[in-house]
């Protein structure tokens, strides 16, 4: 390799004080999303139970967790004027959805669906646009 | 990408024992990026007479968009299909 070479994937590289804390951070970040996927467990997805008059509730739900993070370096510049830095980002969002009651007393133990109208009917709505609309599509296109 | 079972350690409520079933469906490409979906999936009861049963917990909801959306595509396709031998 010519010395030329060398000198240019130096110029790339990024001072050690630096690459170890990219490191540092990419190793927390890597921390953070492993508990992040942990903390998804039954207690999640089953909330807390309540008593009432005898009942015991006991709801479920459907819980979405999306979590992403991205970290990025980098150095450049001429001989008299180099430069060099580091930054990372990241976010995440949870989505939950009640899907059903579990009610339990002297009875026996019962599961009780939870029906959300709004979505069913914005599905309805938004199915009989798009085949309205395909529809005309098509028979303007005759 | 892995989907487990898990279950809660039971609730005891007028000699019934409650033990709640979740899914997890995790999904990680990269280091840096996950997914997971939880949902309930059932409860098993043991009755005071020691008789044990599964009750499936259904999303509503969700089977009737599926509903929807399944049916809305073949009607689409009825109504293609009657278009095209009316124009034949």
């Amino acid at each position: 390799m010519s010395n030329l070479e060398n000198e240019n994937q130096g110029e790339n590289r990024l001072p050690a004080n630096e690459e170890a804390l990219a490191s540092a951070a990419l190793e927390t970040i890597q921390d953070t999303l492993d508990q992040f996927l942990a903390t998804a467990d039954v207690n999640a997805v089953f909330g807390e139970t309540i008593k009432h008059q005898g009942n015991l509730i006991l709801p479920a739900a459907e819980v979405i967790s999306i979590m992403g993070f991205g970290i990025g370096s980098g150095s450049g510049g001429s001989d008299d004027n180099r430069g060099s830095g580091s930054g990372g980002g990241g976010g995440g969002k949870t989505f939950a959805r009640p899907v059903a009651v579990i009610i339990a007393n002297e009875g026996g133990v019962q599961v009780k669906p939870i029906v959300d109208f709004t979505k069913i009917y914005l599905t309805a709505f938004t199915t009989l646009a798009f085949i309205t609309s395909a529809w005309l599509r098509m028979r303007r296109g005759r | 990408m892995s989907l487990q079972n898990e279950s809660r350690p039971p609730l005891r409520w007028q000699g019934y024992e409650i033990s709640p079933v979740s899914q997890a469906f995790r999904i990680e490409p990269s280091p840096q990026f996950g997914m997971i979906w939880n949902r309930p999936i059932g409860v098993w009861v043991q009755t005071p007479q020691g008789e044990q049963h599964y009750l499936p917990v259904f999303d509503v909801t969700r089977l009737v968009q599926i509903l929807i959306v399944l049916g809305g595509m073949v009607l689409f396709l009825f109504l293609k299909m009657i278009s095209r031998r009316r124009s034949k």
